[in-house]
């Protein structure tokens, strides 16, 4: 009403609806309580079709906003569920126990309809273990864990929350907070609170996600509402010494402390940091939950542009695709911040992408170029190409070329079960190819070009899965096959991504006797650090020209960019970075330093043995990693190479495996 | 039993990943538990479909807000007594033994 009097010109419905962040429906309900008040208060709501509605009055405007402000929530005819939502408010507000007559005089009703709200409430309490008592002459109180209490309570006003709405207030800082928090809480707390997080998330550089920062602002407030009625929580089951998060939950204590006034305490401090903590956990809750995707609208919208525009192209649907949306979104969620940030996710499968799926490569470059018009900047090939990888995925599951999915049925019972079953199969599952049926002993001659069998029996076989079904093939049970089709699809996506391709390398394997030889070997070698340690490994292979020198700086902003991760074990160190152009051959060499060398790697440190290892793209360095893998798993291997003084004798002792 | 699909996530997918894959197909196989085991890079792993994830201390941290599945930290790559006694509880669970 407040802001039909400002608006004094005609409004619709539908504004209404959208100022206040509900629907027109609520909106055209309240406008006949709106016409009632008006009754009674000298002014009229007139409704003009087409344009909508606005407020006459006789009396002056400031007058009426006066009346306006007297009235409470209450004044109105609540529902049932408003009534027990309201009675179980007053009961934790107030933390003393409440009579009847006191209830009654709060909620507006007679003390009947409070007995009949009561017995509901009681039942909203169990339900969480918290219990209801009476006592004689006093009247009601909520007993239970203090914790659970303020969970109620945080629920309670979650409940009505308009998250989109509100995420745009905390978001967007201009706007009006919204009427029922204000109310809740007042204007000037939420604020105050909001400020204090705004701070705290600028100076620790600690961002949560916008519910979740909601989250914890509620979680204050209602922490602050209790501690001023004196209620204590207890401590939190885990408790979080030594994070950063409770740093930041003792600078959000004093401040609260500045601020208000109220004291809170450790336990207070321990329960903030698991909420921030917890803050971190609901990033992620919230990007698979379908419930939570307010916070990431804008990405939604991009990734079914993506799909929309790849399904015209290649006219299959995509937009069931559960799969498909869910890995593209979790994909573009964070990628949308590197395009912001004009950051670049290197794609170590580029040109392989490029090479052997240029259709997608080309489609995925066209159905971002909305979104780069909105960000105005330009998407790299890298990112490209990783969009184009999800939308090769996608295209194998439903195009069911390509990765072809296949399997076997098993039947004991007879060739006649079995072919029904195959044909049941062949019709309900199209993209799934049924190679043969046939018996339990037989199943060897397939096992090599089968994904999983699917029998009528309940049985193992050894390494396949058997999915057992009915010979009728009920819903649940096709479900399951498809579960199974798309795991492994999914699956042979990363296998052919990673597989030899036979042009590159003719199929060759290479061993280690292959790549490591008296060249690339050198002992007691000199390095300051870290960084030269990688440079005199690398230099062995430039001399050899099976790499550019560009690859050593590659290894070393490797390094850089995500930790000494390649110090893979205690004192050795497994420098390599992606396969590129800088890249002529597969190749290792290693070195053992003279005086071992720090890489900040808090378990393997210090490092005595580099190894730097340059790969081709595919697989067919596999081997010669396996041998690897073999002498370096054995620790006397690793010590005997530490102090080996003899170049021979290290390099027999290597090649041994 | 249930096949196991497991992945082991380094930088770039090939070189230490690789080795890690190989030490984690040796405990595997020493257990009897049937599993599939990839690599992967840092950047494609979470959309990889996978029952669990190995990766090195300094990827845990870039990796755990990504993933849902379990993602075991492995410190020494080449200790098959470390990758046993991280993953074979987690694997129970999943196989539900």
């Amino acid at each position: 009403m407040l802001f039909l009097l400002k608006e004094r010109t005609s409004v619709s419905t539908k504004k209404i609806a959208d100022v206040f962040g509900v629907s027109s429906r609520t909106i055209r309900y309240d406008l006949d309580l709106v016409e009632e008040w008006c009754a009674k208060n000298q002014a009229t709501l007139v409704r003009s079709p087409g344009k909508g509605v606005r407020l006459e009055s006789t009396v002056q405007r400031i007058q009426l906003e006066k009346q306006l402000r007297n009235l409470s929530p209450l004044d109105r005819i609540l529902t049932e569920e408003e009534r027990v939502r309201l009675i179980l408010q007053e009961l934790i507000a107030s933390g003393k126990p409440m009579t009847l007559d006191h209830l009654s005089q709060r909620i507006q009703c007679s003390r009947n309809t409070v007995i009949k709200m009561m017995k509901i409430v009681r039942v909203r309490l169990e339900e969480r273990n918290l219990e209801l008592r009476i006592a004689t002459g006093k009247g009601y109180q909520i007993f239970g864990n203090e914790s659970v209490i303020r969970r109620l309570l945080f629920d309670l006003y979650a409940e009505r929350v308009d998250w989109r709405k509100l995420a745009e207030f905390f978001t967007k800082k201009n706007q009006q907070i919204p009427s029922y928090l204000a109310q809740w809480f007042g204007d000037d707390e939420i604020d105050q609170v909001f400020s204090i997080l705004m701070e705290a998330e600028e100076i620790f550089s600690h961002p949560m996600a916008d519910v979740a920062f909601i989250n914890l602002t509620i979680h204050i407030l209602v922490a602050m509402e209790r501690i001023r009625i004196g209620a204590e929580i207890e401590l939190p089951n885990t408790q979080v010494s030594d994070t950063p998060e409770l740093k930041i939950a003792d600078w959000i204590e004093k401040k609260i402390l500045a601020n208000f006034g109220l004291e809170m305490g450790p336990n207070e401090r321990e329960t903030i940091a698991m909420h921030l903590l917890g803050a971190k956990m609901f990033r992620r809750i919230d990007e698979l939950s379908e419930n939570a995707v307010q916070t990431q609208d804008e990405t939604k919208v991009w990734v079914e542009e993506i799909i929309r525009y790849f399904e015209e192209e290649t006219g299959l649907q995509l937009m069931d695709d559960q799969q498909l949306q869910h890995s593209l979104t979790l994909h573009m969620k964070t990628a949308m911040n590197r395009f912001r940030r004009g950051r670049v996710a290197k794609n170590p499968y580029l040109l392989e992408i490029k090479n052997k799926y240029p259709f997608m490569f080309q489609m995925a470059k066209q159905s971002v170029q909305g979104l780069e018009k909105h960000l105005e900047r330009t998407i790299g090939e890298d990112e490209i190409g990783y969009i184009a990888l999800h939308l090769r995925a996608a295209y194998e599951r439903n195009a069911g070329r390509g990765t072809k999915i296949t399997a076997l049925v098993i039947c004991a019972s007879g060739i006649a079960t079995s072919e029904f079953l195959k044909m049941r199969l062949e019709s309900l599952l199209p993209e799934l190819t049924v190679i043969d049926t046939c018996s339990v002993q037989d199943y060897e001659i397939y096992k090599d070009r089968i994904h999983f069998v699917i029998s009528t029996l309940d049985y193992e076989l050894p390494g396949v899965d058997v999915i057992h079904v009915s010979p009728f093939l009920e819903n649940a049970e096709l479900m399951k096959i498809r579960e199974h089709m798309i795991q492994a699809a999914k699956f042979r996506q990363i296998s052919d991504m990673t597989a030899p391709s036979k042009s590159e390398n003719g199929g060759k394997e290479i061993m280690l006797k292959d790549v490591l030889h008296a060249d690339v070997v050198r002992l007691n070698v000199e390095a300051n650090d870290w960084e030269a340690a990688i440079r005199e490994a690398g230099i062995l292979l430039v001399a050899q020209k099976s790499i550019e020198p560009a690859y050593i700086d590659n290894m070393i902003t490797a390094i850089h960019d995500l930790g000494p991760y390649i110090v893979i074990m205690p004192h050795v160190a497994f420098a390599h970075a992606r396969p590129d152009e800088t890249v002529n051959e597969s190749c290792m060499s290693v070195i053992t330093l003279k005086e071992p060398v720090e890489f900040g790697s808090e378990a393997n440190d210090p490092v005595s043995i580099v190894f730097a290892f340059a790969a081709e793209t595919g697989t067919s360095h596999m081997k010669a990693l396996q041998d690897l893998a073999k002498f370096l798993s054995k620790p006397e291997n690793v010590t005997f190479l530490m102090e080996c003084e003899d170049k021979d004798l290290a390099l027999n002792k290597l090649l041994e495996y | 039993m249930k096949k196991i699909k497991i992945l082991a996530v380094c930088g770039f997918g090939v070189g230490s990943s690789m080795l890690l894959k190989m030490n984690v197909d040796d405990v595997m196989q020493a257990q009897g538990i049937r599993a599939e085991v990839e690599t992967a890079d840092i950047m494609t792993a979470s959309s990889v479909n996978a029952d669990l994830i190995f990766t090195s201390k300094e990827l845990y941290g870039q990796l755990k807000d990504k993933v849902t599945i379990p993602l075991i930290e492995i410190l020494n790559f080449m200790d098959h007594k470390e990758i046993e006694e991280k993953c074979m509880p987690i694997i129970r669970e999943i196989l539900g033994q």
